[in-house]
């Protein structure tokens, strides 16, 4: 059904990596996504694989989560793997007709295959254990140095934290209208392409004018509490940064300079 | 005869995630032709979620939903039948309107069902009567409407499929008193010259007493109770424990009897009540008072 789409897939659990600032989290997943793609051999991306499940022991949310959110980029490793198998020259293993595949394009493949899955895997940790709105804030937070070259941050976190909100809400309303409608005989299953489409109207125009309506409603209620942007804004939670988030930043930092050095040093393959 | 039934069925919302919620826990029913069974419980004692059951909306995560016999879940590929079986208004359903007159809105159930022109005009125009919407509102845009025609638009797009089996979830929340009043003596005064058979929920025991001949209690996704109204609105202290109410007019007669006045203690709508007091008036009208 629609609600298996999750967005800001907020996973609620008590773990160090949840109770961390969302800051500091934001800017570790950012300097670790560079990382994984400085890690070149076997021992930096070693390296990588060992930090990665740390993280995601300590965040205690299930494996089964993890593996969920993997899913859907299966086909792409798939296919990256298969090119770069392909592609790569070098010490021929197996041949068949022009089909050539080597014991470096195999290797290659299969870093590939491994740094796609870390990637997905070190922004589910975010996603998992950071909710929606303090991520925004984050975002704000980090971004707000922009603030000097007349770019409205704020604005912009706001919109994104609304949106974040409110996407919940909608994927509600729509399922609310297609039950609604499927309890009229509407047959969004069938048909062609056109009868599709125009099966999807009973259920389109109900939900953009409620859409539109919350958001006169939104408006209004946030002019009537003299909402006017960000200027001289405070905040109700203030982001802190504690002793786990130092702690954090001087396990992690030594971490990227260890693969950093292992992808350096010792050489490729 | 027994037109709809479930066997032991279970919910479970969002089964395997962090935010697994049992809804129903085996529930049993049975809902007899041309009766009117009146649904009530707490809120979020399952209510909604058992009548999604009964059209196929919502699938049983444990037992059977059983219309006219057979187990609606018996052919997937079949369950629009089921809809048009099964009628079924939504929780503020006025969400749900959407073509650009009302006429054309009423009109999309029956459309969906393949009837021909004819047949589907004298559906919309007998729904549009049954609800009391004028031949004026007919040819008026759904969205500017006021909430309460709104009400009845969404509620004739489904009389219109003229269902054998109606359900309404709180048809009347959320409206004035007259409104809520004429819209429910329509309701059954259509459901008394139809014969369909009608599932209410409603959180006002007023009404399901007017309309109910049976009533169900929901509590905690379990039935407590099942019995004819009169029986249900009876048993008072059990009601009240399960955070309900018996209607205003049974508790004043309760607590006349409590005083000593001989009346009777099944008393739960106002015209009853007044044809019960009214002789007793006259009785002592001559002596005392
Ligand atoms: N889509 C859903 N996802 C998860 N849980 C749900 C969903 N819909 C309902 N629930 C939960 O299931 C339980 C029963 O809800 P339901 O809507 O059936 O209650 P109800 O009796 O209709 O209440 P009300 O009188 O307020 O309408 C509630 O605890 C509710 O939180
Ligand atoms: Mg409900």
């Amino acid at each position: 059904m629609l609600k298996d789409i999750t967005i800001g897939q907020y996973y609620p659990a008590f773990s160090v990596i949840h109770a961390m600032d969302p800051r500091v989290k934001f800017l570790m997943m950012i300097g670790f996504i560079v990382v994984i793609f400085l890690a070149w051999n076997i021992a930096a991306l070693g390296l990588v694989l060992v930090f990665c499940l740390a993280v995601l022991f300590l965040s205690r949310v299930p494996v089964k989560v993890y593996l969920k959110s993997l899913k859907p980029i299966i086909p792409i490793i798939i296919f990256t793997a298969v090119l770069n198998a392909l592609y790569i020259d070098g010490e021929v293993l197996w041949k068949w007709w022009i089909i050539e595949i080597t014991k470096e394009g195999l290797l290659r493949s299969g870093y590939v295959a491994l740094r796609i899955i870390m990637l997905i895997l070190i922004t589910s940790v975010l996603t998992y254990t950071t909710t929606p709105t303090q991520l925004t804030d984050a975002i704000e937070r980090v971004f707000s140095p922009l603030n000097r070259l007349k770019i409205d941050v704020h604005v912009f976190a706001m919109i994104m934290t609304i949106a974040l909100r409110f996407i919940p809400t909608l994927i509600e309303e729509t399922e609310k209208i297609m039950n609604a409608q499927k309890s009229r005989g509407a047959d969004l299953e069938t048909g062609s392409l056109l009868q599709r489409v125009r099966a999807l109207l009973p259920i389109l125009i109900p939900l953009l004018f409620s859409a539109f309506h919350r958001a006169f409603e939104l408006a209004d209620a946030m002019e009537c509490r003299c909402y006017h942007g960000g200027k001289g804004r405070t905040r109700l939670k203030q982001l802190k940064c504690a002793g786990r988030d130092y702690a954090a930043i001087g396990i992690f930092l030594p971490v990227c300079a260890g693969i950093i050095c292992a992808s350096v040093l010792i050489p490729i393959f | 005869m027994t037109i709809l039934e479930t066997k032991k069925l279970r919910h479970i919302y969002g089964e395997g995630t962090p935010f697994e919620q049992a809804a129903l826990t085996e529930v049993d029913f049975t809902v007899e032709s041309g009766t009117v069974v009146g649904i009530i419980g707490h809120s979020g004692s399952g209510k909604s979620t058992l009548v999604q059951h009964f059209n196929g909306l919502l699938k049983p995560t444990g037992g059977e939903v059983l219309l006219k016999g057979k187990s609606i879940w018996d052919e997937p590929k079949k369950i629009r039948e089921v809809r048009f079986q099964v009628g079924l208004v939504f929780q503020y359903p006025e969400y749900q309107l959407f073509d650009e007159t009302v006429e054309k809105d009423i009109a999309f159930g029956p459309k969906n069902m393949g009837l021909d022109e004819n047949e589907i005009a004298r559906r919309v125009a007998h729904a549009a009567d049954v609800v009391g919407l004028s031949e004026r509102l007919l040819k008026r845009s759904p969205f500017d409407l006021s909430g309460g025609e709104k009400r009845r638009a969404a509620l004739a797009g489904v009389i219109a499929m003229e269902s054998d089996v109606l359900i309404l979830d709180e048809p009347t929340a959320g409206l004035d008193p007259r409104g809520r009043d004429s819209i429910l003596d329509r309701l059954l005064r259509f459901q008394r010259e139809s014969g369909t058979t009608m599932l209410i929920v409603s959180h006002s025991m007023e009404d399901m007493a007017r309309v109910a001949d049976k009533i169900m209690v929901l509590d905690h996704g379990r039935i407590a109770l099942y019995d004819e109204t009169g029986a249900v609105f009876s048993r008072a202290a059990e009601l009240k424990a399960l955070g309900l109410d018996v209607p205003q007019i049974t508790g004043v007669f309760h607590g006349l009897r409590k005083n000593g006045l001989p009346v009777e203690e099944n008393v739960y709508t106002v015209a009853k009540g007044r044809d019960t007091l009214l002789p007793l008036f006259r009785e002592r009208g001559q002596g005392t008072c």
